[in-house]
Protein backbone atom coordinates (compact mmCIF):
# COMPACT_ATOMS: atom_id res chain seq x y z
CA UNK A 1 0.00 0.00 0.00
CA UNK A 2 1.74 3.18 -1.09
CA UNK A 3 -0.24 6.37 -1.05
CA UNK A 4 1.41 9.54 -2.60
CA UNK A 5 0.47 12.58 -2.26
CA UNK A 6 1.88 15.60 -3.67
CA UNK A 7 1.20 19.10 -1.79
CA UNK A 8 2.29 22.19 -2.66
CA UNK A 9 2.96 24.83 -0.04
CA UNK A 10 4.30 28.34 0.21
CA UNK A 11 6.33 29.43 2.97
CA UNK A 12 6.78 33.12 3.59
CA UNK A 13 10.82 33.18 4.93
CA UNK A 14 11.60 36.43 7.18
CA UNK A 15 13.44 38.67 4.77
CA UNK A 16 16.84 37.80 4.62
CA UNK A 17 18.84 41.49 3.49
CA UNK A 18 21.26 41.46 1.20
CA UNK A 19 21.57 39.51 -2.32
CA UNK A 20 22.06 35.78 -0.89
CA UNK A 21 20.36 33.44 -2.20
CA UNK A 22 17.01 32.32 -0.54
CA UNK A 23 15.69 28.92 -0.23
CA UNK A 24 12.03 28.42 0.22
CA UNK A 25 10.47 25.73 1.10
CA UNK A 26 8.28 24.90 -2.70
CA UNK A 27 6.73 21.71 -2.45
CA UNK A 28 6.30 19.19 -0.11
CA UNK A 29 5.74 14.98 -1.49
CA UNK A 30 4.66 12.28 1.01
CA UNK A 31 4.41 8.78 1.06
CA UNK A 32 3.81 6.51 4.05
CA UNK A 33 5.52 3.25 3.51
CA UNK A 34 4.62 -0.08 5.01
CA UNK A 35 7.68 -2.05 6.05
CA UNK A 36 7.33 -5.54 4.91
CA UNK A 37 9.74 -8.14 5.03
CA UNK A 38 10.68 -9.63 1.67
CA UNK A 39 14.12 -8.14 1.63
CA UNK A 40 16.16 -7.84 4.28
CA UNK A 41 19.96 -6.12 5.22
CA UNK A 42 22.38 -9.27 6.25
CA UNK A 43 24.58 -7.11 7.92
CA UNK A 44 21.82 -5.91 10.29
CA UNK A 45 20.52 -9.76 10.86
CA UNK A 46 24.25 -10.57 11.72
CA UNK A 47 24.14 -7.63 13.90
CA UNK A 48 20.64 -8.91 15.65
CA UNK A 49 21.74 -12.63 15.75
CA UNK A 50 23.95 -13.18 18.88
CA UNK A 51 21.34 -10.83 21.01
CA UNK A 52 18.48 -12.94 19.44
CA UNK A 53 20.03 -16.42 20.51
CA UNK A 54 20.88 -15.47 23.73
CA UNK A 55 17.01 -14.57 24.75
CA UNK A 56 15.96 -17.49 22.58
CA UNK A 57 15.82 -20.50 24.24
CA UNK A 58 13.93 -18.90 27.39
CA UNK A 59 11.40 -16.74 25.11
CA UNK A 60 10.52 -19.89 22.83
CA UNK A 61 9.37 -21.85 26.80
CA UNK A 62 5.94 -22.69 26.16
CA UNK A 63 4.24 -22.14 29.44
CA UNK A 64 0.40 -22.94 29.50
CA UNK A 65 -2.14 -22.73 26.40
CA UNK A 66 -4.67 -20.65 25.41
CA UNK A 67 -8.20 -21.95 24.01
CA UNK A 68 -9.49 -19.72 21.66
CA UNK A 69 -8.25 -16.15 20.09
CA UNK A 70 -8.50 -13.29 22.77
CA UNK A 71 -8.84 -9.99 21.57
CA UNK A 72 -8.54 -6.38 23.57
CA UNK A 73 -11.09 -3.66 22.96
CA UNK A 74 -12.62 -1.38 24.78
CA UNK A 75 -14.41 -0.98 27.36
CA UNK A 76 -14.49 -4.76 27.50
CA UNK A 77 -12.28 -7.93 25.81
CA UNK A 78 -11.91 -11.13 26.26
CA UNK A 79 -8.35 -10.69 26.33
CA UNK A 80 -9.06 -7.65 29.13
CA UNK A 81 -10.89 -10.11 31.15
CA UNK A 82 -8.45 -13.17 31.19
CA UNK A 83 -5.98 -11.28 32.55
CA UNK A 84 -7.47 -9.26 35.06
CA UNK A 85 -9.04 -12.89 36.33
CA UNK A 86 -5.50 -14.22 36.24
CA UNK A 87 -3.94 -11.36 38.25
CA UNK A 88 -6.83 -11.66 40.97
CA UNK A 89 -6.13 -15.52 41.30
CA UNK A 90 -2.53 -15.48 41.49
CA UNK A 91 -2.69 -12.23 44.35
CA UNK A 92 -4.73 -14.54 46.32
CA UNK A 93 -2.01 -17.32 45.95
CA UNK A 94 1.19 -14.96 46.58
CA UNK A 95 -0.61 -13.06 49.67
CA UNK A 96 -2.55 -16.03 50.93
CA UNK A 97 -5.72 -13.92 51.05
CA UNK A 98 -8.98 -13.64 49.47
CA UNK A 99 -8.60 -10.38 46.61
CA UNK A 100 -12.10 -9.58 45.45
CA UNK A 101 -11.44 -8.11 42.35
CA UNK A 102 -8.28 -6.78 40.03
CA UNK A 103 -7.91 -3.88 37.82
CA UNK A 104 -5.29 -3.59 34.69
CA UNK A 105 -4.67 -0.17 32.76
CA UNK A 106 -6.02 -0.93 29.64
CA UNK A 107 -2.61 0.82 28.16
CA UNK A 108 -0.93 -1.61 30.45
CA UNK A 109 -1.82 -4.43 27.78
CA UNK A 110 1.00 -4.26 24.91
CA UNK A 111 -0.73 -6.85 22.42
CA UNK A 112 -4.02 -6.45 20.27
CA UNK A 113 -4.86 -10.12 20.11
CA UNK A 114 -3.00 -13.32 22.03
CA UNK A 115 -3.71 -16.54 18.94
CA UNK A 116 -4.99 -19.68 20.48
CA UNK A 117 -2.46 -22.43 20.59
CA UNK A 118 0.70 -22.68 22.51
CA UNK A 119 1.75 -19.85 25.24
CA UNK A 120 5.47 -18.72 25.02
CA UNK A 121 7.02 -17.19 27.67
CA UNK A 122 7.88 -14.54 24.82
CA UNK A 123 4.00 -13.36 24.41
CA UNK A 124 4.02 -12.72 27.70
CA UNK A 125 6.88 -10.24 27.43
CA UNK A 126 4.97 -8.63 24.54
CA UNK A 127 1.57 -8.77 26.66
CA UNK A 128 3.27 -6.97 29.41
CA UNK A 129 6.61 -5.69 28.98
CA UNK A 130 6.75 -3.60 32.03
CA UNK A 131 8.38 -3.94 35.28
CA UNK A 132 5.37 -3.21 37.14
CA UNK A 133 4.61 -4.82 40.48
CA UNK A 134 1.65 -6.09 41.31
CA UNK A 135 0.06 -5.01 44.32
CA UNK A 136 -3.06 -5.42 46.61
CA UNK A 137 -4.31 -2.29 48.49
CA UNK A 138 -7.43 -2.42 51.13
CA UNK A 139 -10.22 -0.20 49.16
CA UNK A 140 -13.01 1.72 50.99
CA UNK A 141 -16.21 2.27 49.10
CA UNK A 142 -15.15 5.78 48.72
CA UNK A 143 -12.12 4.55 46.64
CA UNK A 144 -13.46 2.09 44.65
CA UNK A 145 -15.86 4.52 43.03
CA UNK A 146 -13.32 7.21 42.41
CA UNK A 147 -11.15 4.40 40.65
CA UNK A 148 -14.27 3.34 38.78
CA UNK A 149 -15.00 6.95 37.83
CA UNK A 150 -11.51 7.04 36.85
CA UNK A 151 -11.98 3.62 34.75
CA UNK A 152 -15.16 5.15 33.04
CA UNK A 153 -13.54 8.82 32.03
CA UNK A 154 -10.70 6.50 30.70
CA UNK A 155 -13.25 4.32 28.47
CA UNK A 156 -12.76 1.49 30.61
CA UNK A 157 -10.11 -0.89 31.69
CA UNK A 158 -9.65 -4.96 32.31
CA UNK A 159 -11.46 -5.53 35.59
CA UNK A 160 -11.31 -9.19 37.03
CA UNK A 161 -14.85 -11.10 37.56
CA UNK A 162 -15.50 -9.60 41.41
CA UNK A 163 -16.15 -5.94 39.89
CA UNK A 164 -18.93 -4.66 37.54
CA UNK A 165 -19.66 -1.61 36.77
CA UNK A 166 -22.59 -0.01 35.23
CA UNK A 167 -22.62 3.22 33.50
CA UNK A 168 -25.27 5.16 32.39
CA UNK A 169 -24.73 8.59 29.92
CA UNK A 170 -21.36 7.98 30.26
CA UNK A 171 -21.54 8.15 34.31
CA UNK A 172 -20.95 5.33 36.65
CA UNK A 173 -24.34 4.62 38.24
CA UNK A 174 -23.84 1.91 40.03
CA UNK A 175 -21.01 -0.52 41.16
CA UNK A 176 -21.05 -4.33 42.63
CA UNK A 177 -18.80 -6.44 44.02
CA UNK A 178 -19.18 -10.12 43.79
CA UNK A 179 -23.01 -9.01 42.66
CA UNK A 180 -23.34 -7.28 46.06
CA UNK A 181 -23.94 -3.44 46.19
CA UNK A 182 -21.04 -1.31 47.90
CA UNK A 183 -20.95 -1.22 51.34
CA UNK A 184 -20.41 1.43 53.79
CA UNK A 185 -17.26 0.72 56.10
CA UNK A 186 -16.26 -2.96 54.46
CA UNK A 187 -12.65 -2.71 53.30
CA UNK A 188 -12.04 -4.52 50.02
CA UNK A 189 -9.00 -6.36 48.51
CA UNK A 190 -8.01 -5.06 45.35
CA UNK A 191 -4.77 -6.56 43.11
CA UNK A 192 -3.89 -3.71 40.95
CA UNK A 193 -0.18 -2.51 38.97
CA UNK A 194 2.34 -0.68 41.31
CA UNK A 195 2.11 1.70 37.98
CA UNK A 196 -1.42 2.77 38.83
CA UNK A 197 -1.00 2.04 42.60
CA UNK A 198 1.27 4.87 42.55
CA UNK A 199 -0.38 7.59 40.62
CA UNK A 200 -0.08 6.51 36.90
CA UNK A 201 -2.89 7.63 34.51
CA UNK A 202 -3.68 10.37 37.14
CA UNK A 203 -4.57 7.73 39.76
CA UNK A 204 -3.47 9.94 42.52
CA UNK A 205 -6.39 9.28 44.70
CA UNK A 206 -4.46 5.58 45.22
CA UNK A 207 -1.35 7.07 46.80
CA UNK A 208 -2.29 7.35 50.22
CA UNK A 209 -3.48 3.76 50.38
CA UNK A 210 -1.58 1.22 52.33
CA UNK A 211 0.06 -1.34 49.80
CA UNK A 212 0.72 -4.46 50.16
CA UNK A 213 3.39 -5.85 48.04
CA UNK A 214 3.40 -9.50 46.12
CA UNK A 215 7.19 -8.37 45.29
CA UNK A 216 6.55 -10.35 42.25
CA UNK A 217 5.95 -8.26 38.43
CA UNK A 218 2.42 -8.19 36.81
CA UNK A 219 4.48 -10.54 34.07
CA UNK A 220 5.35 -13.20 36.38
CA UNK A 221 1.84 -13.33 38.17
CA UNK A 222 0.69 -14.10 34.73
CA UNK A 223 3.12 -16.64 33.91
CA UNK A 224 3.28 -18.03 36.88
CA UNK A 225 -0.90 -18.32 36.97
CA UNK A 226 -0.68 -19.50 33.28
CA UNK A 227 1.85 -22.36 34.18
CA UNK A 228 0.03 -23.43 36.88
CA UNK A 229 -3.03 -23.70 35.26
CA UNK A 230 -1.03 -25.97 32.20
CA UNK A 231 0.34 -28.13 35.34
CA UNK A 232 -4.20 -28.85 35.97
CA UNK A 233 -4.42 -29.51 32.35
CA UNK A 234 -5.90 -26.11 31.75
CA UNK A 235 -5.61 -24.27 29.02
CA UNK A 236 -6.48 -20.09 29.51
CA UNK A 237 -10.20 -19.90 27.90
CA UNK A 238 -11.99 -16.75 27.12
CA UNK A 239 -15.18 -15.39 28.62
CA UNK A 240 -17.23 -12.29 26.95
CA UNK A 241 -18.78 -11.44 30.05
CA UNK A 242 -19.70 -7.75 29.89
CA UNK A 243 -18.49 -6.38 33.16
CA UNK A 244 -18.54 -2.50 32.34
CA UNK A 245 -22.16 -2.81 31.51
CA UNK A 246 -23.19 0.98 29.08
CA UNK B 1 -10.81 26.71 7.14
CA UNK B 2 -8.10 27.95 4.69
CA UNK B 3 -9.64 31.63 3.99
CA UNK B 4 -7.60 34.08 1.82
CA UNK B 5 -4.89 31.44 0.56
CA UNK B 6 -6.38 28.39 -0.27
CA UNK B 7 -3.81 25.76 -0.60
CA UNK B 8 -3.74 23.19 -2.96
CA UNK B 9 -4.17 20.57 -0.75
CA UNK B 10 -3.45 17.59 -2.44
CA UNK B 11 -4.96 14.72 -0.57
CA UNK B 12 -7.17 13.23 -3.00
CA UNK B 13 -6.39 12.26 -6.50
CA UNK B 14 -7.99 15.64 -8.03
CA UNK B 15 -5.54 17.86 -6.04
CA UNK B 16 -2.67 15.54 -6.79
CA UNK B 17 -3.26 16.26 -10.60
CA UNK B 18 -4.19 20.03 -9.93
CA UNK B 19 -0.64 20.37 -8.15
CA UNK B 20 1.35 18.38 -10.79
CA UNK B 21 -0.16 20.86 -13.74
CA UNK B 22 0.71 23.91 -11.65
CA UNK B 23 4.10 23.43 -10.52
CA UNK B 24 6.48 24.59 -12.59
CA UNK B 25 8.98 21.70 -13.76
CA UNK B 26 11.34 23.90 -15.62
CA UNK B 27 12.80 24.73 -12.27
CA UNK B 28 14.25 21.37 -11.94
CA UNK B 29 16.03 21.15 -14.96
CA UNK B 30 17.99 24.44 -14.13
CA UNK B 31 18.73 22.98 -11.34
CA UNK B 32 17.48 26.07 -8.90
CA UNK B 33 15.54 23.09 -6.78
CA UNK B 34 17.00 21.28 -4.06
CA UNK B 35 15.18 17.69 -2.97
CA UNK B 36 15.71 16.89 0.41
CA UNK B 37 14.53 13.33 1.50
CA UNK B 38 13.37 12.91 5.28
CA UNK B 39 12.43 9.71 6.43
CA UNK B 40 11.22 8.86 10.15
CA UNK B 41 9.76 6.91 12.52
CA UNK B 42 7.79 6.66 15.61
CA UNK B 43 7.13 4.51 18.72
CA UNK B 44 8.88 1.61 16.94
CA UNK B 45 9.25 0.24 21.08
CA UNK B 46 11.60 -1.94 20.68
CA UNK B 47 10.61 -3.95 17.35
CA UNK B 48 14.12 -5.30 16.68
CA UNK B 49 12.66 -8.56 14.83
CA UNK B 50 9.34 -8.56 12.71
CA UNK B 51 6.41 -9.23 14.61
CA UNK B 52 5.81 -12.87 15.70
CA UNK B 53 4.03 -14.84 13.72
CA UNK B 54 1.14 -15.36 15.62
CA UNK B 55 -1.51 -14.80 13.59
CA UNK B 56 -1.95 -11.35 14.49
CA UNK B 57 -2.40 -8.44 11.60
CA UNK B 58 0.93 -7.42 12.21
CA UNK B 59 3.06 -10.45 11.89
CA UNK B 60 5.77 -10.86 9.85
CA UNK B 61 5.76 -7.20 9.80
CA UNK B 62 8.71 -4.51 10.17
CA UNK B 63 12.23 -5.15 12.05
CA UNK B 64 15.31 -3.17 11.89
CA UNK B 65 16.90 -5.65 8.86
CA UNK B 66 14.24 -4.82 6.54
CA UNK B 67 13.86 -1.46 7.42
CA UNK B 68 17.76 -1.03 6.87
CA UNK B 69 17.25 -2.31 3.25
CA UNK B 70 14.72 -0.09 2.77
CA UNK B 71 16.55 2.79 3.93
CA UNK B 72 19.26 1.94 1.85
CA UNK B 73 17.83 1.21 -1.27
CA UNK B 74 16.10 5.07 -0.98
CA UNK B 75 19.64 6.46 -0.15
CA UNK B 76 21.09 5.53 -3.30
CA UNK B 77 18.35 6.89 -4.78
CA UNK B 78 17.99 10.39 -3.12
CA UNK B 79 21.41 12.28 -2.72
CA UNK B 80 19.88 14.44 0.36
CA UNK B 81 18.19 12.19 3.34
CA UNK B 82 17.40 12.60 6.69
CA UNK B 83 16.49 10.24 8.87
CA UNK B 84 14.56 10.80 12.64
CA UNK B 85 12.58 9.14 14.98
CA UNK B 86 10.10 10.68 17.33
CA UNK B 87 10.22 8.81 20.56
CA UNK B 88 9.55 5.82 22.42
CA UNK B 89 12.42 3.85 21.23
CA UNK B 90 12.34 1.18 24.25
CA UNK B 91 9.80 -0.87 25.48
CA UNK B 92 7.96 -3.47 23.85
CA UNK B 93 9.77 -6.56 23.16
CA UNK B 94 11.74 -8.96 25.41
CA UNK B 95 15.02 -7.23 23.63
CA UNK B 96 14.50 -4.13 26.26
CA UNK B 97 14.32 -6.13 29.15
CA UNK B 98 17.36 -8.37 28.30
CA UNK B 99 19.37 -5.61 26.81
CA UNK B 100 17.90 -2.74 28.20
CA UNK B 101 17.74 -0.89 25.21
CA UNK B 102 20.91 -1.53 23.94
CA UNK B 103 20.51 -3.42 20.58
CA UNK B 104 17.81 -0.59 20.27
CA UNK B 105 20.21 2.18 19.97
CA UNK B 106 23.37 0.68 18.04
CA UNK B 107 20.61 -0.71 16.19
CA UNK B 108 19.51 2.84 15.18
CA UNK B 109 22.97 4.63 14.91
CA UNK B 110 23.83 0.96 12.25
CA UNK B 111 20.48 2.59 10.56
CA UNK B 112 22.16 5.70 10.06
CA UNK B 113 19.72 7.89 12.09
CA UNK B 114 20.45 11.34 12.93
CA UNK B 115 18.13 13.00 15.16
CA UNK B 116 15.73 11.31 18.04
CA UNK B 117 13.89 12.69 20.27
CA UNK B 118 12.69 10.72 23.89
CA UNK B 119 9.09 9.56 24.39
CA UNK B 120 7.39 8.75 27.82
CA UNK B 121 8.55 4.76 26.98
CA UNK B 122 12.30 5.96 26.92
CA UNK B 123 12.38 6.62 30.91
CA UNK B 124 10.87 2.86 31.41
CA UNK B 125 14.89 2.26 32.25
CA UNK B 126 15.29 5.51 34.51
CA UNK B 127 17.26 8.34 33.66
CA UNK B 128 19.94 5.82 34.46
CA UNK B 129 19.21 3.47 32.27
CA UNK B 130 18.77 6.20 29.19
CA UNK B 131 21.99 7.46 30.13
CA UNK B 132 23.91 4.05 29.87
CA UNK B 133 22.39 3.75 26.37
CA UNK B 134 24.51 7.25 24.79
CA UNK B 135 27.45 5.95 24.55
CA UNK B 136 25.91 3.77 21.92
CA UNK B 137 24.43 6.29 19.95
CA UNK B 138 26.02 7.69 17.16
CA UNK B 139 23.52 10.67 16.83
CA UNK B 140 21.35 13.39 18.25
CA UNK B 141 18.89 13.44 20.85
CA UNK B 142 17.09 16.87 20.97
CA UNK B 143 14.03 17.96 23.42
CA UNK B 144 13.13 21.63 23.89
CA UNK B 145 10.24 21.63 26.53
CA UNK B 146 12.25 19.13 29.46
CA UNK B 147 14.67 21.06 31.71
CA UNK B 148 17.61 18.29 32.20
CA UNK B 149 20.01 20.25 33.36
CA UNK B 150 19.81 18.82 37.14
CA UNK B 151 19.53 15.37 35.89
CA UNK B 152 22.48 12.51 34.24
CA UNK B 153 20.64 13.19 30.79
CA UNK B 154 22.19 16.44 30.47
CA UNK B 155 25.16 15.70 28.17
CA UNK B 156 22.88 13.81 26.40
CA UNK B 157 20.03 15.95 25.12
CA UNK B 158 20.26 19.01 22.82
CA UNK B 159 18.03 22.02 22.39
CA UNK B 160 18.17 21.66 18.73
CA UNK B 161 20.33 20.77 16.06
CA UNK B 162 21.06 21.94 12.88
CA UNK B 163 21.56 19.87 9.81
CA UNK B 164 23.13 21.32 6.99
CA UNK B 165 22.43 19.13 3.35
CA UNK B 166 22.94 19.50 -0.20
CA UNK B 167 23.32 23.52 1.04
CA UNK B 168 19.93 23.80 2.80
CA UNK B 169 19.74 23.97 6.29
CA UNK B 170 17.38 22.28 8.47
CA UNK B 171 16.73 23.14 12.06
CA UNK B 172 15.13 20.17 14.08
CA UNK B 173 14.13 20.09 17.66
CA UNK B 174 12.02 17.84 20.06
CA UNK B 175 8.99 18.19 22.52
CA UNK B 176 8.00 15.48 24.92
CA UNK B 177 4.93 15.23 26.39
CA UNK B 178 3.84 15.87 30.07
CA UNK B 179 5.33 13.37 32.44
CA UNK B 180 3.29 13.53 35.23
CA UNK B 181 1.23 10.92 35.66
CA UNK B 182 2.45 8.82 32.64
CA UNK B 183 6.06 8.44 34.24
CA UNK B 184 6.39 6.96 37.39
CA UNK B 185 8.78 10.21 39.26
CA UNK B 186 10.94 8.34 40.40
CA UNK B 187 11.74 7.23 37.00
CA UNK B 188 12.06 11.15 35.88
CA UNK B 189 13.17 12.78 38.68
CA UNK B 190 14.66 15.75 38.50
CA UNK B 191 13.42 16.30 34.81
CA UNK B 192 11.03 19.56 34.71
CA UNK B 193 8.31 19.61 32.44
CA UNK B 194 7.53 23.10 30.62
CA UNK B 195 4.35 23.88 27.81
CA UNK B 196 5.14 22.53 24.41
CA UNK B 197 3.59 25.50 22.52
CA UNK B 198 4.94 28.22 23.98
CA UNK B 199 8.96 26.33 24.06
CA UNK B 200 8.28 24.88 20.61
CA UNK B 201 7.19 28.47 19.36
CA UNK B 202 10.45 29.95 21.19
CA UNK B 203 13.48 27.76 19.71
CA UNK B 204 11.39 27.49 15.74
CA UNK B 205 11.35 31.60 15.81
CA UNK B 206 15.43 31.21 16.94
CA UNK B 207 15.60 28.67 14.88
CA UNK B 208 13.86 30.01 11.63
CA UNK B 209 14.97 33.91 12.21
CA UNK B 210 18.34 34.17 13.91
CA UNK B 211 19.85 30.73 12.72
CA UNK B 212 18.33 31.11 9.14
CA UNK B 213 17.26 27.88 8.68
CA UNK B 214 15.47 26.86 5.63
CA UNK B 215 12.95 24.82 6.88
CA UNK B 216 12.39 23.72 11.15
CA UNK B 217 11.00 20.02 11.73
CA UNK B 218 9.88 19.46 15.34
CA UNK B 219 10.27 15.76 16.51
CA UNK B 220 6.98 15.68 18.67
CA UNK B 221 6.32 12.84 21.11
CA UNK B 222 3.22 15.13 22.42
CA UNK B 223 0.66 12.89 20.07
CA UNK B 224 -1.24 13.43 17.01
CA UNK B 225 -4.50 14.94 18.22
CA UNK B 226 -7.13 14.34 21.38
CA UNK B 227 -10.58 14.78 22.12
CA UNK B 228 -9.47 16.40 25.31
CA UNK B 229 -7.68 19.50 25.86
CA UNK B 230 -4.53 18.53 25.90
CA UNK B 231 -1.61 19.64 23.49
CA UNK B 232 -1.31 17.83 20.27
CA UNK B 233 0.61 17.87 17.57
CA UNK B 234 -2.64 19.21 15.76
CA UNK B 235 -2.94 21.59 18.68
CA UNK B 236 0.72 22.83 18.40
CA UNK B 237 0.78 23.35 14.74
CA UNK B 238 -2.40 26.12 14.97
CA UNK B 239 -1.10 27.92 17.68
CA UNK B 240 2.67 28.30 16.20
CA UNK B 241 4.63 29.97 13.53
CA UNK B 242 8.06 29.39 11.87
CA UNK B 243 7.76 25.50 12.08
CA UNK B 244 7.13 23.66 8.84
CA UNK B 245 6.84 20.01 9.42
CA UNK B 246 5.87 18.20 12.86
CA UNK B 247 6.91 14.24 12.58
CA UNK B 248 4.62 13.36 15.77
CA UNK B 249 4.51 9.74 17.57
CA UNK B 250 2.80 8.31 20.98
CA UNK B 251 -0.72 7.85 19.81
CA UNK B 252 0.71 5.00 17.43
CA UNK B 253 -1.26 7.32 15.00
CA UNK B 254 -1.20 5.60 10.94
CA UNK B 255 -1.95 8.05 8.68
CA UNK B 256 -2.63 7.44 4.99
CA UNK B 257 -1.26 10.66 4.03
CA UNK B 258 0.23 13.53 6.17
CA UNK B 259 -1.85 15.87 7.45
CA UNK B 260 -1.57 19.44 5.88
CA UNK B 261 -2.87 22.46 8.18
CA UNK B 262 -2.13 26.02 8.99
CA UNK B 263 -0.43 27.47 11.53
CA UNK B 264 -0.99 31.25 13.63
CA UNK B 265 0.39 33.05 10.68
CA UNK B 266 -1.65 31.42 7.74
CA UNK B 267 0.95 29.00 6.74
CA UNK B 268 1.08 25.33 6.10
CA UNK B 269 2.46 23.15 8.65
CA UNK B 270 2.62 19.50 8.10
CA UNK B 271 2.01 16.68 10.43
CA UNK B 272 2.59 12.94 9.87
CA UNK B 273 3.09 10.22 11.98
CA UNK B 274 3.98 6.40 11.09
CA UNK B 275 1.64 3.92 13.52
CA UNK B 276 4.08 2.17 15.96
CA UNK B 277 6.64 -0.41 15.97
CA UNK B 278 8.48 0.11 12.76
CA UNK B 279 5.42 -0.94 10.52
CA UNK B 280 5.58 1.89 8.18
CA UNK B 281 8.10 4.25 7.25
CA UNK B 282 7.67 8.06 6.65
CA UNK B 283 8.93 9.57 4.05
CA UNK B 284 8.80 13.22 2.94
CA UNK B 285 10.56 14.56 0.42
CA UNK B 286 11.19 18.36 0.51
CA UNK B 287 11.73 20.53 -2.43
CA UNK B 288 13.52 24.03 -1.86
CA UNK B 289 13.63 26.39 -4.54
CA UNK B 290 17.12 28.72 -4.89
CA UNK B 291 16.36 32.45 -5.41
CA UNK B 292 17.97 35.77 -4.80
CA UNK B 293 14.45 37.30 -4.19
CA UNK B 294 12.36 37.30 -0.74
CA UNK B 295 9.64 36.24 -2.38
CA UNK B 296 9.20 32.44 -3.87
CA UNK B 297 8.86 32.00 -7.83
CA UNK B 298 7.13 28.74 -7.79
CA UNK B 299 5.45 29.07 -5.04
CA UNK B 300 3.32 31.99 -5.70
CA UNK B 301 1.43 29.19 -8.71
CA UNK B 302 1.04 27.36 -5.68
CA UNK B 303 -2.26 28.92 -4.17
CA UNK B 304 -5.57 29.21 -5.49
CA UNK B 305 -6.90 33.04 -5.21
Amino acid sequence: MINVIRILSVLLLPLIIGCKTVNHLAETENVNIEVVTDQVDQSMESFIAPYRSEMEEEMQQVIGSNASMLTKTRPNSTLGNVVADLLQDQAEVYLNIKVDFAVQNYGGIRINSLSPGPITKGEIFELMPFDNYLLVLPMTKKDIILLCDRIIELNGWPISRGLSIIVKDDQVSDIMINGLPLEDGKIYQMAIPDYIANGGDSCDFLTEIEQQHTGKYIREALTDRISYLESQGKPITSNNEQRIHK
Amino acid sequence: MISRRKFINAMGTGGLMLGVDLFPYRLFDKGEVTKITILHTNDVHSRIDPFPMDGGRNEGMAGLAARYRMIENIRAEEDNVLLFDSGDIFQGTPYFNFFGGEVEIKGMSKLGYDVATIGNHDFDGGIDGFVKQMPHADFDFVISNYDVSDTAMAPFLKEYVIKEVGGIRIGVFGLGIELEGLVPDKLCKGVVYHDPVSYGQRIATHLKEELRCDAVICLSHLGFKYEEDIVSDVVLAKETDNIDLILGGHTHTFLDAMVTTTNKSDQAVFINQAGFGGLMLGRIDLYFENNKKTKCQTCKNLFVE
